[in-house]
């Protein structure tokens, strides 16, 4: 289930540049457009730059925007295509030579995420934000910092199976949150 | 360290899961960010909303059919009543955009005639691959450049030609050429066109 819609008020004020509206805009999908320009960067100040300018974009191509459509799929979109184009910039760049190149570094980049794989990161972040932040907390150190239920009791000072029950919510939840993904798509 | 066997992480594809380990995903942008973004449009609406109009534009510009020669297409020519720019025409997809449609914004200043496209829907040209604005003349015997695009969502073009001159827009795909290779005029793959005044029937 994707993460709820913005209020279709907003949307218009944000049309009109409303300083409010983009206010609630970048709060409800700030942090999701970050992280698919974040992914695809892999940095944190290109990500930023291409944050704001994926915001600018959306604000000038609002009018074309129906407003009762879902916002999010729109601005994944321009989230992806301003950081590809960033990333080509950035690989334009004359830099160092390719004997020296870090592993990371963006001229060694080449194949930009397909539209499939923005949403699908759009899609984990959201249902990760839509966490309890108890149970959020247990599925990064797990996933992300790979540690065991027990070792996340420790780390955490809590009993092993309280952590074991907020895990398996929060892996319920992200399942069931998640589960679209899978679905075969209808053609409209 | 690795995930023990037991964990609750099978109830989830193995897609979403590499995902959940991957740094990225948890990252927070900082807090200024948000202060940025305000910011972003605001500037934005500031530099847009106060232009000094010039208006070369005769007048209020009624409604005008295009000719059999521009692509089939039928476009409006009208006047904006606000204060961003000198006129709005309708931009028309052809039998190579089918049901493409938006519109560009005309504004006059010093240095010549910015054009501004917000026509969404054009499949995105990238690599050696773009799409290319021009301005015509009713006689179809000039061509002026404009500029070149990956997409027509958001872009600008600049013409150092009166529009009255060269009153009808059209925007062609294209592919790189080497210099002085007859490809690198315009390959008559009229992608979108508009009118900005009308023009003789032939």
């Amino acid at each position: 289930m994707p993460e709820a819609s913005l209020d279709r008020d907003v949307v218009e004020q944000f049309r009109a540049g409303n300083e409010d509206a983009v206010r609630a805009l970048y709060r409800h999908y700030g942090r999701l457009v970050y992280t698919v320009a974040f992914r695809i960067l892999g940095d944190r100040q290109l990500a930023e730059d291409a944050t704001q300018q994926t915001f600018l974009q959306a604000w000038r191509a609002a009018s074309t925007f129906d407003v009762d459509r879902d916002l999010a799929p729109w601005l994944a979109t321009i989230t992806r295509r301003v950081a590809i184009d960033v990333q080509r910039s950035e690989s334009r760049r004359p830099s160092t030579s390719i004997e020296t190149a870090s592993a990371d570094d963006p001229a060694l980049v080449s194949l930009p995420p397909s539209a499939e794989a923005v949403w699908e990161t759009w899609q984990v972040r959201a249902a990760i934000d839509d966490l309890p932040a108890d149970e959020r907390d247990v599925v990064r150190l797990q996933h992300l910092q790979g540690h065991t239920h027990a070792e996340i009791a420790e780390k955490l000072g809590l009993p092993l199976g309280t952590v074991k029950s907020r895990s398996s919510r929060a892996h319920q939840h992200l399942a069931h949150r998640l589960r679209h993904l899978r679905e075969p798509i209808d053609d409209e | 360290m690795t995930v023990e066997s037991n964990d609750d992480g099978a109830m989830l594809d193995p897609e979403i899961l590499a995902l959940l380990s991957d740094p990225s995903l948890w990252e927070e942008p900082s807090a200024a960010l948000e202060d940025r973004v305000v910011a972003g449009i605001s500037d934005e609406r500031r530099v847009v909303v106060p232009m000094k109009r010039r208006n070369p534009w005769p007048g209020r510009l009624a409604a005008a059919a295009v000719g059999a020669a521009a692509a089939a297409a039928v476009v409006l020519v009208v006047t904006r009543d606000d204060q961003h720019a000198d006129a709005s025409v309708a931009v028309t997809g052809t039998n190579l955009a089918p049901g493409v449609k938006g519109s560009a914004d005309i504004t006059s200043v010093s240095s010549g005639v910015r054009i501004d496209f917000s026509v969404p829907g054009l499949p995105r040209r990238d690599g050696e691959e773009f799409y290319q604005g021009w301005l015509k003349n009713c006689a179809g015997t000039a061509l002026v450049p404009i500029g070149t695009y990956h997409d027509l969502d958001d872009a600008t073009g600049w013409a150092g030609v009166d529009v009255a001159d060269f009153p009808l827009l059209t925007v062609t795909q294209e592919v790189v050429a080497a210099p002085k290779d007859a490809e690198q005029g315009s390959s008559g793959k009229v992608v979108v066109s508009a009118a900005m005044k009308a023009c003789p029937a032939t």
